[in-house]
Parts: C-alpha cells; sequence; structure tokens
C-alpha cells in the first residue's frame, strides 16, 4: 500500500511515536525488574503505548511498523494477562524489537523495505513458547476479515481474536471516509485514532488507496474509505451516537465457530459479516510472510523461555542492515512541550509589555519625563520577568536523559558479565534544552567508561572484599548558579601510575613534569587525546577516542570537568555546567577602542596592576609573560596579542585622543629594573625609533590610565590573566552564533548586539588560552616557580593581605587566609541591641565589631551610607569587623614591626604603598571586647596540652613570637628553630611531639624538613602541621606530597590550635 | 537601451550591477536581499583576511566579505562610504562590501558570454560570466564560489 503523502499526519505521527518509544524503553525496564509481581498499570501503559502506535502506522500504510508493533503487543498481552513471566530474555526480546521500532519510525519513508522477520519470529517464539500446546495453533491460523463491499480487509491471528472477544467485547469494522467523515467535519486521523482507543480496542486500521476513485470521477463523490477494526463492548446503536458515524458504516463482525478449524494451521479462513452475501469473491490473499517465516507446529517442540532469548541473538544482524547509513531521515521539527501554566505567565506578561508600550508612547508623546522614567522602570522589570519565563519553557528535567542509562547500564553490564546497580538521583534538576540535547553524548560516554573500566567483574569484587553488585550513581544537583552532574562508581579508581606510565611512553610529558603533579592533575590525563589505559580494546570503549572529545564537547558548553579517584574505591567525575547558553551575564571589556564581552562564568577575579608596581608584579619568563598573584605565578596574556591587534594605541593623560603605542613589552623595557625583558629580542623589535615623542613630566607609564586591568579567567582546569584596555560593565547578553566565515576563529564564541546595535564579539576563554599555547606556558610557570622555590636563599615571607581603611588614611592589613567573606552592606541595617552592633545575615545575626573599640585607633565615618564587614570564624561562629573600604589584596614581601604600634587588637605595623599599615589581631579585637567568647575557647585549651612539647620552625621573628604565643597559651611547651636544620638538631635533642614548620625558610625549607622527618624511622609517625602564607591549593597539594599532616594558615590561631590538640590526643 | 528588449525570463537575466574597485560586476538580483550603506561594521580579528568584519543585520549576524580583498585588489581603509550587498548562503545572510551599488539592468542572455580564459587563475572562479554592455564589461560573479568557505 502506498505511504500517505500526508507530512503533517506523518509528522505528529512520528512525534507521538517517539514520546511513546522513549517510555516504553524505561517502563520495560521497571517491568523487568518487578520480575512475577506484574504492575498491571504499568503494563497496561506499555500496551497502550504500542497499541497506538501499532493503530497510527497501520492508518498512514507503514505496514511493517504495523507488524512488528502487532507482534510486541501480543507479546505485551500475555504480560499483561499474568500468562507469561515478564523474563529478563522476554524484555531484552521486546526491547530490540522497540529500537528496531524507533530506527524505523525515524526513517518512516523507507520503513517498509526493512527485513523484521528475525524481530518478529523472535517475539512470536516468545509468544508461542508461554502457551499451552492445544492453544499454540491458534497463533498460526490466519483470519480475514471483511465487509459486505470489501472483503478481506483486515487479517488477524485466531490468537488474537479468542484474546480479544474473551472479555465479551463485539467485533466491528468501521468505515469512514476520509474526506466527509474527517476532513470536513474537522477532525484528524489521529485524533479519530485516538477516539477509538479510548471508546475500545483498534485491532486494526488501514486506508483503502485502491478504492479511491480516478481524476476522471466526480469530486464531490470522492471517497477514501478508512476501516478500522475495532473490539468495544458497546452495542452498535451506542456506538453510531459516540463515533458521530451512521449505523450504515459500522459492521459487526459474526466469528462464531471459527476457533473449531484452527486445526489446519496454514489454512486462512474468511469470515465474513452475517447479514452479507459475499459477492464476486476475491482470490484470497495467500498468507502474509509472517506465516511461512513462523515455525510451523511440527517442528516447533514446545521451547522454552531461553531459546527465544538465543533467537535475539541474530537480531543485531538484521537490525545493523535494516538501518543503512544512506536511508533519509524525515527531518523532524523539534517541538517543546510547555506547561500551560508557564504559557498563561507569558501571556500576562505579553499583556503586560504591551500596557507599557502605550503608557511609553503616551508619556513620550506628550513630553513627560517623569512618566518615562516610571515606564522605563517598568519595562525593564517586565522585560526581566518575560525574559525568565521564556527562558523556563526551554528548561527541561535531566531525569529524561539520565533515563535512558538505565538501558545502556543494563546492556552493557550483561554484555560485560558485570551487576551494576544504577541509582539516578535529581532527575528534576532542569537544565536549558540545547545543553541538555549536547550533554547526552559526552554522558553516554563517561558512563560506558565507568561500566566498562571502572566497576570490576564480580570475582574481582569478590578479592577485594567489595559486593559483588557494583553501585553506579548518576546524579545532578544546584550549586552556585550551575548544575552539576556527578557520575560516581565505586570501582577499581584510576591507575595513575599506568597513566603516567603510558603518557611517558607516548612522550607527552616528561618525567619530571609528572613528578610535579597532583593526583589530581594526574587522574585529568585520562582526558589527553589518544590514550586509553584499558589493556585490551574492548567492544564497549577503550579504542584511545573519547575521553578526549568528552572534554572538548563539554569545554565548548562551558562546561568544567573534574575527577576524583582513589585506587580501589572508586571514581567520581564531576561536570559543571552553566544553567543556559542563550543568555549570559558577562563583563563587557574595551582593547583598542574594540568592545568585547566575556562569559561571567569563566571569570574569576579583576585585579588592577596600578602603573607604579607594573615593574614589580609583572615578569617575564622566557617569552613568557607571567604576574605573581598571591604566591602563584599567572600566566598573562594581553588580548591585543591574542588577536593579533597590529597598530597598538593609547590615549595620552592629556589629550584623550588614541596614538600609537610603541611598547611591546607589558614590562617596559627601558625600566632597568626587569634586566631579563631588554635583551628579550622582542624588546629589539619594538619599534623605537618611528615615533619620538617626549616625555613630560606626567609621563604615561605613571599615568592611571597606565594601569593594567587584568581578567583572571578560568579556562577549564587552569587559570591565566588577560589584560585588556578598559573594563566597561557587566552586562546580560543575547548569544548570537557567527557565521561560517568565522568558523575558524577559536578566539570568538559568538556575537552580540549591543544596546546601541553594534555588534560585539563574545571572547572564547579556551580558545584563547588555546590560541596561545596557554597550556605550554602554564606548564612552564609551574616548573619555573618549582625552580625559583629551591633556589630561594630565603628572606621574608610572601603574605597575602588584604588592605583596608578604617578611619580615613588609616591603613590596616589583615590576613587573607583567615577571612570567610567580604560583605558589603548597608550603614542602617546595623542594629544595636544590648550596646553591641549586630545585623541580620543569611538567617541569623551576624556580632560586628570595629578595631577602634580594642585599640586606639581612629574612628570610622560612620555618616557614610555603607560599609564592609570582613566575616570570619571563631569559637564555633561567623563574627564581622567593620572597615569603611576595602584598598586592595597584596602579596608582599614585608618586615613586620611588632614593636612601635603594638596593642591589644594590633599585631604590628609594616610598610605598604608608602603607608604605616596595622595589621589587625582579629582574636585580639573579638577576645577583647568579648571575653567570654576567648574563655569558650581557652576553657577547651586548658583541658589538655601540659607536658607535650611542640616544636615551631619559623624564620621571621614577628610570626615565630606569634605562633610560640599561640601554643604556650594552649598549655604546651614550645621549642623553636629558625629553620629546617636547626630544627632536626632540636628533633635529635628534645623529646618533641608535634612540628609546626612553616614553608619557605632559608637553608631548608619545610617540605624539604618534612621530607627528611618521614625518611627518619624515629620520626616518621610524628605529626608534621605546615603553617604558611602561602594560600593555593597547588600548595597544598606540594605539602601533602611532601608528608605534611596538615596546612595551615599563619596567625589562624583556632585552627592551628584545634589541629594541635587534635593530634596530641592522638599522640 | 534596455527598453526594446524582450524582457521575458528565458531571455533575460536581471542583473545587479556595482563597482568593485574599477572593475564593474553583476550579481543575478534574485540572489540579492538587500543593499545597505553606512552601517556599523565590527572588526574581527583573527579571522580570513577577505573577511571584513560583522554587522548587526535586524538582529542576526552577518558577516562582510571584502570583494576588493577576494579580487586580490587594494583594499581601502575608509569602509563608512562603502556598500554592503546582502546575499543569503544556506541559512545565513553575508554581506559583500563594494565600493558602490550603480543599477540594475536587464541583460539579454545573447550578450552574456562565458568568462575568456585569460581571465583564469584564482580569481577566476568567483565569476560565471561576462556581460557585455555598450560601454564596458560587467563581470557576472559565481556567487557560489564567492561564498565558500576557505580550508
Amino acid at each position: 500500500m502506498p505511504l500517505i503523502d500526508d507530512d503533517e499526519t506523518l509528522q505528529a505521527f512520528i512525534e507521538e511515536s517517539k514520546e511513546h518509544l522513549d517510555g516504553i524503553e524505561s517502563d520495560l525496564l521497571a517491568i523487568e525488574e518487578g520480575g512475577a509481581n506484574i504492575d498491571t498499570e504499568l503494563v497496561n501503559k506499555v500496551f497502550r503505548a504500542v497499541h497506538s502506535l501499532k493503530g497510527g502506522a497501520g492508518f498512514l500504510g507503514l505496514d511493517k511498523v504495523k507488524e512488528l508493533a502487532h507482534s510486541s503487543e501480543n507479546l505485551m498481552n500475555l504480560i499483561r494477562n499474568e500468562e507469561l513471566v515478564p523474563t529478563p530474555a522476554v524484555v531484552s526480546t521486546l526491547l530490540d524489537a522497540t529500537d528496531l521500532l524507533g530506527n524505523m519510525i525515524d526513517s518512516a519513508s523507507t520503513s517498509n523495505d526493512v527485513d523484521i522477520s528475525s524481530h518478529v519470529e523472535a517475539l512470536q517464539n516468545a509468544v508461542s513458547s508461554s502457551l499451552d500446546e492445544e492453544e499454540k495453533p491458534s497463533l498460526e491460523n490466519n483470519i480475514l476479515l471483511g465487509t459486505e463491499n470489501f472483503s478481506n480487509l483486515f487479517e488477524i491471528t485466531q490468537f488474537e481474536l479468542n484474546n480479544t472477544l474473551k472479555g465479551g467485547n463485539n467485533l466491528f469494522i468501521l468505515e469512514y471516509d476520509l474526506i466527509s467523515d474527517i476532513e470536513q467535519q474537522g477532525k484528524t486521523p489521529m485524533a479519530v485514532i485516538k477516539e477509538l482507543q479510548q471508546t475500545g480496542q483498534l485491532l486494526d486500521s488501514k486506508v483503502d488507496i485502491t478504492r479511491v476513485g480516478d481524476l476522471d470521477s466526480d469530486l464531490s463523490e470522492m471517497h477514501i474509505p478508512f476501516f478500522a477494526l475495532f473490539a468495544t463492548i458497546m452495542e452498535i446503536d451506542l456506538l453510531t451516537g459516540f463515533l458521530g458515524i451512521d449505523a450504515s458504516q459500522i459492521h459487526p463482525v459474526e466469528t462464531t465457530g471459527s476457533p473449531a478449524a484452527a486445526t489446519e494451521p496454514q489454512e486462512v479462513e474468511e469470515v465474513v459479516p452475517q447479514e452479507s452475501v459475499p459477492q464476486t469473491p476475491e482470490p484470497v490473499i495467500p498468507a502474509p510472510e509472517t506465516v511461512e517465516v513462523a515455525p510451523s507446529p511440527t517442528e516447533s517442540v514446545p521451547e522454552p523461555p531461553a531459546p527465544a532469548a538465543e533467537k535475539k541473538k541474530p537480531a543485531p544482524s538484521p537490525k545493523a542492515n535494516s538501518t543503512p547509513k544512506e536511508m533519509p531521515k524525515i527531518k523532524t521539527e523539534t517541538n517543546l512541550r510547555v506547561n500551560v501554566k508557564i504559557l498563561d505567565n507569558l501571556m500576562t506578561l505579553a499583556g503586560e509589555l504591551v500596557l507599557t508600550r502605550n503608557q511609553l508612547v503616551q508619556a513620550v508623546s506628550s513630553r513627560n519625563q517623569q512618566g518615562v522614567d516610571t515606564v522605563s522602570q517598568r519595562l525593564d522589570l517586565v522585560t526581566s520577568e518575560l525574559q525568565e519565563a521564556i527562558m523556563s519553557t526551554r528548561m527541561q528535567p535531566i531525569g529524561n536523559t539520565f533515563n535512558k542509562f538505565k538501558r545502556v547500564v543494563r546492556d552493557l553490564s550483561k554484555n560485560l558479565g558485570k551487576q551494576i546497580d544504577l541509582i539516578i538521583e535529581g532527575e528534576e534538576v532542569e537544565l536549558d534544552k540545547t545543553i541538555i540535547e549536547a550533554i547526552g553524548d559526552p554522558l553516554t560516554h563517561l558512563v560506558r567508561n565507568s561500566v566498562d573500566h571502572g566497576i570490576e567483574t564480580p570475582d574481582k569484587r569478590a578479592l577485594s572484599n567489595k559486593p559483588a553488585e557494583g553501585t553506579l550513581r548518576l546524579s545532578a544537583f544546584h550549586e552556585g548558579g550551575q548544575v552539576i552532574i556527578e557520575i560516581q562508581d565505586d570501582g577499581a579508581g584510576i591507575n595513575t601510575e599506568r597513566l603516567k606510565a603510558k603518557v611517558l611512553e607516548m612522550g607527552l610529558f616528561d618525567r619530571a613534569q609528572l613528578e610535579s603533579m597532583s593526583h589530581k592533575e594526574l587522574a585529568k590525563l585520562i582526558f589527553t587525546p589518544g590514550l586509553s589505559t584499558a589493556k585490551e580494546v574492548t567492544d564497549v570503549s577503550g579504542r584511545g577516542v573519547g575521553m578526549d572529545v568528552v572534554h572538548t564537547n563539554l569545554s565548548k558548553l562551558g562546561g568544567v570537568i573534574d575527577v576524583e579517584t582513589a585506587m580501589g574505591t572508586g571514581t567520581t567525575i564531576s561536570i559543571k555546567l552553566p544553567l543556559t547558553l542563550a543568555i549570559i551575564p558577562s563583563l563587557i571589556v574595551t582593547c583598542q577602542q574594540e568592545r568585547f564581552a566575556i562569559p561571567q562564568v569563566n571569570l574569576v577575579e579583576l585585579v588592577r596592576v596600578p602603573a607604579s608596581q607594573i615593574k614589580e608584579r609583572i615578569e617575564k619568563i622566557g617569552d613568557a609573560l607571567v604576574m605573581r598573584l598571591r604566591g602563584e605565578l599567572l600566566p598573562l596574556v594581553h588580548l591585543r596579542d591574542a588577536l593579533e591587534i597590529k597598530d597598538w594605541t593609547y590615549i595620552t593623560p592629556g589629550s584623550q585622543e588614541p596614538q600609537k603605542d610603541r611598547r611591546s613589552n607589558i614590562c617596559d623595557p627601558r625600566g632597568n629594573i626587569l634586566d631579563e625583558s631588554v635583551d628579550s629580542p622582542a624588546a629589539e623589535e619594538s619599534p623605537n625609533t618611528e615615533f619620538e615623542e617626549k616625555r613630560s613630566g606626567d609621563d604615561r607609564r605613571t599615568s592611571p590610565l597606565s594601569a593594567y586591568n587584568i581578567l583572571v579567567l578560568s579556562a577549564g582546569d587552569f587559570h591565566y590573566g588577560l589584560i585588556v584596555d578598559q573594563l566597561l560593565d557587566s552586562e546580560e547578553i543575547v548569544v548570537k552564533p557567527l557565521g561560517s566565515h568565522l568558523r575558524n576563529c577559536k578566539c570568538y564564541a559568538g556575537a552580540t548586539i549591543q544596546g546601541d546595535g553594534r555588534v560585539a564579539l563574545i571572547l572564547d576563554v579556551v580558545g584563547i588560552s588555546s590560541q596561545m599555547n596557554l597550556n605550554m606556558v602554564a606548564e612552564k610557570v609551574n616548573s619555573q616557580m618549582l625552580h625559583q622555590k629551591e633556589n630561594k636563599s630565603g628572606g621574608e615571607d610572601s603574605q597575602s593581605l588584604l588592605i583596608v581603611m578604617n578611619a580615613p588614611e588609616e591603613q590596616m592589613a589583615i590576613p587573607l587566609g583567615l577571612i570567610s567573606r567580604i560583605e558589603r552592606i548597608k550603614t542602617n541595617d546595623i542594629i544595636i541591641t544590648a550596646g553591641r552592633r549586630n545585623i541580620q545575615y543569611r538567617d541569623g545575626t551576624l556580632s560586628l565589631f570595629g578595631v577602634e573599640e580594642v585599640a586606639n585607633v581612629g574612628l570610622r565615618d560612620e555618616a557614610s551610607e555603607s560599609c564592609y564587614v570582613i566575616v570570619f570564624p571563631m569559637a564555633g561562629r561567623e563574627v564581622g569587623i567593620l572597615a569603611s573600604e576595602i584598598v586592595d589584596i597584596l602579596d608582599a614581601k614585608i618586615t613586620i614591626d611588632d614593636v612601635t604600634h603594638k596593642q591589644p587588637g594590633i599585631l604590628g605595623s609594616m610598610i605598604i604603598f608608602d603607608k604605616i599599615t596595622l595589621l589587625v589581631d582579629l582574636y585580639g579585637v573579638v577576645s577583647t571586647v568579648m571575653p567570654e567568647w576567648a574563655a569558650l575557647t581557652a576553657a577547651k585549651e586548658s583541658e589538655t596540652g601540659d607536658g607535650y612539647n611542640v616544636l615551631v620552625v619559623e624564620d621571621s621573628k614577628f610570626f615565630m613570637n606569634q605562633i610560640v604565643n599561640f601554643v604556650t597559651e594552649a598549655g604546651y611547651t614550645a621549642y623553636s628553630a629558625e629553620d629546617g636544620i636547626e630544627a632536626l638538631q632540636v628533633l635529635e635533642e628534645e623529646n618533641i611531639q608535634l612540628v609546626l614548620t612553616d614553608i619557605e625558610m632559608p637553608n631548608m625549607d619545610g617540605l624539604e624538613l618534612t621530607r627528611r622527618i618521614r625518611q627518619d624511622p624515629n620520626f616518621k609517625a610524628l605529626p608534621v602541621i605546615a603553617v604558611t602564607s602561602v594560600a593555593g591549593e597547588a600548595a597544598e597539594e606540594r605539602g601533602r606530597d611532601a608528608g605534611v599532616d596538615e596546612y595551615l594558615i599563619k596567625l589562624d590561631r583556632e585552627q592551628i590550635v584545634k589541629k594541635m590538640d587534635y593530634y596530641m590526643k592522638g599522640a | 537601451m534596455q527598453e526594446s528588449m524582450d524582457k521575458s525570463p528565458s531571455n533575460t537575466q536581471e542583473l545587479a550591477i556595482f563597482q568593485v574597485g574599477d572593475m564593474p560586476c553583476g550579481l543575478d538580483t534574485s540572489l540579492v536581499r538587500e543593499i545597505i550603506k553606512n552601517t556599523q561594521l565590527t572588526k574581527v580579528h583573527l579571522a580570513p583576511d577577505y573577511v571584513r568584519g560583522v554587522i548587526n543585520l535586524r538582529g542576526e549576524i552577518a558577516t562582510v566579505i571584502d570583494l576588493r580583498k577576494k579580487f586580490s585588489m587594494e583594499t581601502v581603509d575608509d569602509g563608512e562610504n562603502m556598500e554592503i550587498v546582502v546575499v543569503k548562503s544556506g541559512s545565513e545572510n553575508i554581506g559583500l562590501m563594494v565600493d558602490r551599488v550603480r543599477d540594475v539592468v536587464w541583460a539579454d542572455r545573447k550578450e552574456i558570454t562565458p568568462p575568456p580564459s585569460n581571465i583564469g587563475g584564482v580569481t577566476g572562479i568567483f565569476f560565471s560570466g561576462i556581460f557585455k554592455m555598450k560601454t564596458e564589461l560587467v563581470s557576472i560573479l559565481n556567487s557560489e564560489e564567492l561564498l565558500k568557505t576557505e580550508e
């Protein structure tokens, strides 16, 4: 039968079928899990879904789809009637059929050429194996049904007919006319089929194209008959009213006596409606192919379900053949289901928008400025609400994607002989449609990888005392405006040693680089292109491609991957994803008078280096620029270099006119401090001679305009700094794609249109880093840093400090490591209760303290509208110190004077930015004002302590004093040593229970000291706590690698005391 | 001169004539969507050299191709006075930057000849024919070749 050429109907059918099929798969898996305890509701649901599919396919002439659906339906029916237990084998057969159905529907136009015989056979075997011996023949016995005018319309098996009539159903053949009964009634064929399925059981349907008149016949008399074989408990008179068709179009089918004839299996019997006399008998259509393929009863000895499962094996081959690549796919338009509530909300907002427009028009025409202002505010509100509402229509739960993995995991684990329990969490977490679609493949890859490489076989698991069944946990949750997806297995973990060996063998890194990598960095090597640690290439994964593709694809989405793994206990891969890609918050910057947008997601922080400090803070290693940022070296890139902008201009302080810039290096080669850059070739190439310019007193190198604005950006696994000319504003931008000619420009993620109608390009943070080979630079910097560390001859410690102002012109510093957060508050929000200042803060109160309450310092300007609160933990709670202004955060090597300005609340003083700066003692301030809080801590401390000896190793006198104070106040006896060598001597001489050591020291640094301690059999169990001012994960990681037990911040008294107590109790 | 011509589509072709450098070029009008002037162009660094930049075409980002560059002519810095002929290529709009749009004419197919072999070479592929006007020769552009992305 020719295919109905009605795109719209076909489209609707395809879409609906896909939805059905999606549901079927997960439901079948649930049915399998239930085993003999059949959830009738669920089985019915699947049955109905397959049934609708069959109905639609029959109408559209997709005969093969119909046939396959029909066979599946038969099997489902048995399960529904509890005549067959859904064993895994049975379910597998059904799943395979469902897969093929999906493929066939995808390419509906060629579905009739698909060979489905093996699937049908497998299904029929499953059915027949469950039947009693006497019922069996009914399966092969086909019956033809027809009306008085049209015989042989439908053909069903005896078995099915019997099943249908069991429930007291009447069987009818309904005759619709597509034109007068459906089209002209404003119905659609699909709607009719649905209607029928609701009232009864639609066994079969077909459109009879052969009866359509030819072109000569009168159009008004044209008929396209549509027949439906319909079973219902309703009587004929009821039915006419219900279906809205004439009684003459309903032909009851009488079927008495037919089952008796079921002895001869190949016989095809014609059952004709009772009142009719068969007219010119049409030749009996030979039994369709299916009957021939089906095993004849003589050779079909009752088969147990197992062989039916065996039968499924050959199935993949016809499946593979049936979906050749050249099969033309019908393009499915992507439709989206939207909650009606959201639509209503959108409608309301659209109404609001119209009203606002009217108001705006009115206000503008009456030149009412105040009105315009109000309306523009309202417009802002309505637009953001509208934006939010529209975004929510695009949001879809991730559960749809997750649930697909049930099948993947089930099939894979079966293949590999593993037992895996898949736990899915956070199905309700919503993400933008485009992201949901794009993460499917990478996630599949990761899941397959976990199943294949991660989770071990039951025997192996038994060896390592794990339960035979492995657990794979897929979870999604929100965190900080992003969605995190975790794939967690309790398998073997990633063998980093083997990874190392493999990477070495491939020559991707050298040994020194690998040695300097942390465990996490090593684990991340799995994303290196061309790498697979699986010993054998399996069918599932391990061809050495894939993980790198996963990484690239997820990075493209703005996702960040993290791997955590432990040998023997499992691996967790977490993916951080943005909620949406269409509208993103971003920072607008300029470079050479051109505007660019940078997604906020990638932005870590902004750093401004004043012109006067450029020389100290920005350096060159080889030809790479780096900046010191809190003890770490940050690779730097100038945006104009990344974009290869040739003619640099700058703005002179006086004229505001752009001029040609002749500096080629950021670290000014004409300054003589950094000798390295002077003889770098780049400096010589700079076109010094072309532009002569007189240097005036307000040299631009020292003017504020020459300060560097550096964006610290996160490009997946590492950070780098991007130097731009100006920072403009942060804006929400709409991402628009760039044309095909610009596809190869890796530096751009797209473009956006700004308020003035101009186009601004969106920078691709990852793209720029790869354009500039920053990965390599970052590595260089790392090794350089190690190198520097080793060569360091000592000196003052570098400190990360927050510089604030309290009283005007009185600068104070607070060690950055102690601070949890900085908040900006309104002065009005400060409440004074019981003589103490508090604010409402995160559902609680936060006590506020001022340094001036304790120390003899200037007063804060109370009149200003807002101020800052520096939040830090103390005595198990959070407290805040007030400051009027935040000046800077800096890393500085500073000598602290702990005599001149020392007083309660002030530890000492130092010179920063040519000013005397007081170092605030956060604990001192609070404990002076609230002695009871300090007592709380002290009480705990005095319980322990006595008799224990602590060795403090520290080269700076100031910190030595501080830490020795902590130690003695906590009740321990302190011994001191100035460097590692001295410390080793003390260790030999005294009975030391714990070592507190600085990292950076002359002669022998803390890491080396720790290594020595760990090597010495007498001390190898000695607790070592590193106290340092160099914060950062990398530094911490290196400390741990050396064998440090804890890594703490200097001056974090509370933590130091707590950890000392902890280790002493253990000692 | 066109009035007397038979304007039936089989015999004539409607051409938009514009100037690129000193070369008159023609493009079938059915390909031309619009002509814009004085629009703000955003330069795209690192783009292929023939890409002049991108423009905002009613909320869509359109790439602008400099035809002078494409024809290996000397480019002009002064993009302000240039005109942009917008053509559709696949699903995107592409702007062709030309010096000046001159006219729309009906060209008699008899007056259109295949390009002579001596304008072959790199730029030769961009022309599908030559239209002989009374006073000058107009090169008819092969838009497909012209809008191809370079690998």
